[in-house]
């Protein structure tokens, strides 16, 4: 009778768990279209170090197409819209614009999203109950990494819609990067009208680079890795770029002589190392969101390759 | 303070430190004790810096820092937004590069990225392990900032793009 009692509790806590786990899984599919599929308009800052941004977003959903434009409120004037995978920079013309530039997006890119729902063999999920974010009922998920060789998350989901509202990138319990909506308007019409809201004396450039398939061979060889990290496709013999999914991390190679000092550093959750190359003239580097120790081990690791 | 000492310090705290140890001499002095004790405990190894080089690299750093604010807001700006609010932004990254230092001194250098508010990196210095132990601070030519600049930026254009998709495997 006893056992059959036992039997009984833990087929009730698998039920539980099972749906719970679901739970996670609605929630972080419901994030998932909510980014893509609602029209939404508001501001967000974003910290990374010392780094702060304040970014107007607008997004239109739109006969099965995405639009959506950045416009940075802070420094030089900049605009990134985007219509689904095309993604144009917009600078105020000037004699000697600078491209080169950074586009601090934090989670909130077309990327994040699609990511993180693909990333649950190296997360743990964990829902903590609801919060209040610019002004909207949120609900708060936690995404702890399975080995500390990688940060975590925490996040703020519209309760009313799964919209990002408010990310934290997490070490333990210090926050390295912080994305956050400000104000935010969901579920009305949004216009995106024009190439710029800046006007007609701008100049622009495309942001990504195109993924052009692995044809190149690497010019260099990785002997460690941490767990689940796998190579993405590269167009440069010179660099790799890896990821977990949600964390990600690129390493460059120069066979010439060494541009950087060696060094350790970091810019929020950025991680940043650079090393004499092993047995060739040359230096490595390694830039990305995992830990410091993280990226010393895969720096170590690096040997150049000869074919 | 002890937060941290040990890196546990979230960015707005590290913030709000920095301001406070900027205007009390006394909490100044807590700190680099605090700093000086911390390194004690780590070490495996010799302490890289004595209390009073602590010091002396925190006014050596303030020092540089009053003179960069100072030179931007003499210099000539035809747009006024193209350097917004560096010197605070130069001050955090800086302090922290140096008292961060205990943390990784085991058997790196270490340096640390001071950007402005236009993510271009306006100044980076690096500590050396160099002759008996001392690090040694240096900023780096425009080169290497400009380097260090294309790392990041292309780092932070891949991790923007659709990826799960796009792993492969080479063949060797």
């Amino acid at each position: 009778m006893r056992a059959i009692q036992h039997i009984g509790v833990l087929a009730l806590c698998m039920m539980a768990a099972s749906s719970y786990a679901d739970e996670v899984s609605d929630w972080l599919e419901k994030m998932g279209s909510a980014l893509r599929e609602q029209n939404y308009e508001g501001t967000f800052t974003y910290m990374r170090g010392s780094q702060f941004e304040t970014i107007r977003v607008m997004h239109q959903f739109a006969d099965g197409s995405e639009y959506e434009r950045l416009l940075n409120l802070n420094g030089e004037p900049r605009e990134v819209n985007r219509h689904d995978d095309e993604v144009i920079c917009h600078h105020v013309n000037s004699p000697a614009p600078v491209f080169d530039h950074n586009v601090p997006l934090g989670p909130f890119s077309n990327a994040f999203n699609e990511n993180l729902i693909n990333s649950q063999a190296m997360y743990r999920f964990s829902l903590l109950g609801k919060d209040r974010i610019a002004d909207r009922s949120a609900v708060r998920l936690q995404v702890v990494p399975r080995f500390n060789d990688r940060f975590g998350y925490q996040l703020w989901l519209d309760e009313a819609t799964g919209l990002l509202l408010q990310s934290q990138l997490v070490q333990r319990n210090r926050v390295l990067e912080l994305f956050q909506f400000s104000n935010i308007t969901i579920g009305e019409t949004v216009e995106l009208e024009g190439n710029s809201s800046l006007g007609n004396d701008t100049v622009s450039h495309e942001l990504y680079p195109k993924l052009v398939g692995a044809s190149v061979k690497p010019g260099l060889s990785v002997s460690w890795l941490p767990d689940g990290f796998k190579q993405v496709i590269v167009q440069d013999s010179n660099s790799l770029h890896f990821t977990d999914g949600l964390a990600a991390f690129s390493i460059f190679i120069e066979h010439s002589n060494a541009s950087l000092p060696e060094m350790t550093t970091h810019r929020g959750g950025t991680t940043v190392i650079t090393r004499t190359l092993k047995g060739a003239a040359g230096q490595v580097t390694v830039v990305g969101e995992v830990p410091i120790k993280t990226a010393r081990k895969v720096v170590e690791s690096v040997e150049p390759m000869i074919y | 303070m002890s937060a941290y000492v040990d890196g546990e310090a979230s960015e707005i705290e590290v913030h709000r430190l920095l301001r406070e140890l900027d205007s009390e001499q006394g909490l100044k002095k807590s700190f680099l004790s605090f700093q000086h004790i911390h390194n004690v405990v780590s070490s495996k190894e010799s302490v890289a810096l004595g209390l009073d080089q602590h010091e002396a690299l925190f006014e050596r750093i303030s020092g540089a820092v009053q003179a960069e604010a100072a030179h931007n807001a003499g210099a000539d700006a035809p747009i006024a937004w193209q350097k917004p609010a560096t010197g605070f932004a130069v001050a955090a990254s800086l302090v922290a590069a140096v008292f961060m230092g205990g943390d990784y001194m085991e058997a790196d250098s270490v340096g640390a990225v001071a950007e402005n508010q236009d993510e271009a990196i306006s100044t980076i210095m690096v500590a050396n392990q160099s002759r008996e132990n001392q690090p040694e601070l240096r900023e780096l030519d425009e080169d290497k900032q400009q380097k260090l600049r294309e790392y990041l930026n292309q780092h932070d254009r891949m991790t923007r793009l659709k990826r799960t998709d796009q792993t492969v495997n080479y063949q060797k």
